[in-house]
């Protein structure tokens, strides 16, 4: 990935903003553990992962389905 | 069992798992809904077998709550036969194919996160702190590892153009409020990723990371959900790009890969909730490594642009 030869950048101008603090904007922008709380349900990623969970263990489901997925851009 | 799916895929595919969500989606709260759309998001409680038991489609927990306790009851009233799906979901498996199934172990995958800075418009409700995420896949393959040379503390080096290029089109996306569509080739305008070698420990490079991202496209699109006709739009991101990345040479992977992306967003898309608040206003993104856990393994949006097979 490294090497003056691999890739084709695209000629542009140089950044206009100076060095971002990487912690300061990390800080604002990535969510709080409080706002990923929601992943300690524990959610199967894909509906056939809990019916076969389901099935092996002889439990209900609980889908939540949405447009975009909701463990990601929804 | 609980699960988090997209729904479009599942309500229009004719694989085994798409057919079972469709027979439950069907008993729900939105069967057989055309208009204002069919979507048929929501929360469903069902049965392995496809027997819904209750849906809403509702934010509110009390909602909810009744929903569970209603699909309960109904659970508790079926036997064993009515619960059951026949057959086995283990060998039924091998008839469906996701997205998640291309999850490039040994590649560069990132986890995007996205929120208004401050600046902005803040609106007093769940606008005020909005966040979204998405996700970002690189296969060994098109990160064109190196063969050459250490370079050398100081050089800065071009990171592999399909990085930016991928992230300005795919990632870098006013999806804050809500979903927004990509952008494609014609709508970049600058793309570019570089790193500067800050130190180097045997096979181990610590990179400083910058750049520069820039997309935009005009057109005629709504910008009010359902609400209201297509008119001329503008719309455009443009961010300037800083991080730090840790890259072993010798296992030919990132062991740490930060990048942030802020500059100002302007426009709206039909859903993302920006029809009054167009811009031009601050925007940030937070790149970072996905982890191990399932819910980091969702396959990107628009995982379709890839050219991926």
């Amino acid at each position: 990935m490294l090497g003056m030869s691999m890739g084709m950048v695209l000629a542009c101008a140089p950044a206009a903003v100076a060095d971002l603090d990487l912690a300061e904007y990390r800080a604002m922008i990535r969510p709080s553990d409080e706002e990923l709380s929601f992943e300690s349900i524990g959610w199967k990623p894909t509906f056939w992962e809990a019916v076969t969970e389901a099935q092996a263990t002889g439990k209900p489901i609980l889908l939540w389905a949405m447009n975009g997925h909701p463990l990601a851009c929804t | 069992m609980v699960s988090a799916d997209e729904v479009h895929r599942l309500q229009t595919g004719s694989d085994p798992e798409s057919k079972l969500a469709q027979k439950v989606f069907e008993q729900g709260h939105y069967a057989g809904r055309t208009q204002p759309s069919s979507t048929r998001q929501g929360i469903y409680a069902a049965a392995p077998s496809g027997e819904m038991l209750a849906s809403v489609n509702s934010n509110d927990a009390n909602r909810v709550a009744a929903m569970l306790r209603q699909a309960l009851n109904k659970w508790n009233g079926m036997t064993e036969a009515q619960r059951m799906l026949p057959g086995s979901p283990v060998e039924i498996k091998k008839q469906i194919r996701r997205a998640e199934d291309m999850f490039p172990k040994d590649g560069l995958t990132l986890r995007v996160f996205s929120r208004d800075l401050p600046g902005g418009q803040r609106p007093p409700d769940w606008r005020a702190d909005a966040w979204n995420q998405s996700f970002a896949w690189f296969r060994r393959g098109e990160l064109q590892l190196p063969t050459g040379p250490m370079p050398k503390v100081g050089q800065t080096v071009p990171l592999v153009s399909i990085i930016p290029r991928r992230l300005a089109k795919l990632n870098f996306l006013d999806n804050v409020r809500g979903q927004t569509g990509p952008f494609d080739d014609r709508n970049i305008r600058a793309a570019s990723l570089q790193g500067t070698v800050e130190s180097i420990k045997g096979s181990v490079i610590t990179l400083k990371l910058s750049g520069e991202s820039h997309t935009e496209r005009t057109g005629q699109w709504s910008i009010r959900g359902f609400n209201d006709a297509p008119s001329p739009q503008r719309q455009e991101m443009k961010l300037a790009l800083s991080g730090r990345a840790v890259f072993d040479q010798a296992a030919g992977k990132f062991a740490e890969f930060e990048l942030l992306a802020v500059g100002t967003r302007t426009g709206a898309t039909q859903f993302n909730g920006r029809h009054d608040d167009p811009g031009p206003a601050r925007i940030g993104f937070y790149a970072t490594l996905t982890g191990d856990q399932p819910s980091e393994r969702v396959a990107p949006d628009y995982i379709s642009a890839y050219g991926w097979n």
